[in-house]
């Protein structure tokens, strides 16, 4: 599952706290859907509180390194895919208090990842690989990098 | 009076259950109570055409009934061991009720609204089928297709609705 995941995190130093690196863009659209910048958006600009004591509420020990992408939905709906490299996990957000209302999608990228379409027979959550990899460029190119530390 | 799920091991029981886990409810932002019971509604609609429709294609061969559905390996997040289902699903439900039952909270009515639509969807007779042909998946919005035989109809309530190709 490693491959999935890219290289590796990001290399950066850890402070206590959080720190959060972004390289953001407007929105666009890419291969995967159009995407937004979650640091413009009054619900979503929360990424870095939010993720920091979502993963505070999980428990999350050492250095934790996140991708948060944007992702505009076909309803004009707004929601974001939060890829958490240590726990391989990608989390669905979609604008609410994370810590008090888990989310409605965890994808566990060792159990729910599929080879191919043919795989998924009508699942409403199994992903492919493909999907993964997808997600997993678009948000190391357009995404919000977060690293959350040891709790200081 | 206190609003209850029914039991577990009841169809509507567990259909109940998986609408409020699947469907957005009232903690999210952009709720509405119109989009989450059409979600209830259409969900309600694939698992009754799942069971229809050669159950062994969405890999539950010799589902006898609803609950075989929903408890089909890879199909519903959670609940593959059902009557047992997952711990975070579990406490994002009670808290639910928690809310709806507690007359105080200023977002009960919201809550109770939201679990009386899933219970009524539960029980009530299945929709006419608006698919244009047999509505029998749903996907996390935004997230890929369930497969290459199938046609996305409809989004609503947080998912993307797909018919058979």
């Amino acid at each position: 599952m490693r491959s999935l995941l890219g290289k590796k995190p990001l290399r950066k130093r850890c402070y206590r706290g959080l720190l959060v690196a972004g390289i953001l863009s407007l929105s666009v659209q890419s291969v995967f859907g159009a995407t937004f910048n979650v640091m413009d958006d009054p619900i979503f600009g929360t990424a870095k509180t939010t993720i920091e004591a979502y993963a505070r509420a999980r428990h999350a020990k050492g250095v934790n390194n996140f991708c948060v992408l944007g992702q505009l939905t076909e309803d004009r709906g707004k929601s974001a895919w939060i890829i958490w490299r240590q726990k391989k996990e990608i989390i669905l957000w979609e604008g609410q208090n994370l810590v008090s209302t888990r989310p409605r999608r965890l994808i566990k990228l060792d159990k729910d990842v599929v080879a191919s379409e043919a795989k998924l027979h009508g699942s409403s959550y199994l992903v492919t690989r493909q999907w993964v990899r997808d997600l997993i460029s678009e948000c190391d190119k357009a995404g919000l990098q977060a690293v959350v530390g040891p709790k200081g | 009076m206190a609003i209850q799920l029914d039991e577990r091991t009841t169809v509507t029981g567990a259909e109940t259950r998986l609408l409020m886990a699947e469907c957005r409810g009232p903690s999210f932002p952009n709720y509405t109570l119109v989009a989450a019971t059409e979600c209830m509604q259409l969900m309600d609609l694939v698992l009754y055409n799942r069971l229809k429709n050669n159950p062994g294609q969405f890999m539950a061969k010799h589902a006898k009934t609803i609950i075989d559905i929903i408890k089909a390996p890879g199909q519903f997040a959670g609940f593959e061991k059902y009557p047992n289902y997952n711990g975070a699903i579990a406490t994002n439900l009670q808290s639910m009720l928690n809310i709806a039952n507690k007359s105080s909270d200023p977002r009960h009515q919201d809550f109770a609204d939201f679990i009386n639509a899933a219970i009524k969807v539960a029980k009530e007779v299945t929709i006419s089928d608006p698919s244009g042909g047999i509505a029998a998946s749903w996907r996390t919005q935004g997230a890929s297709s369930p497969g290459s035989n199938f046609v996305k109809f409809k989004t609503v309530g947080g998912n993307d609705f797909y018919r058979l190709k």
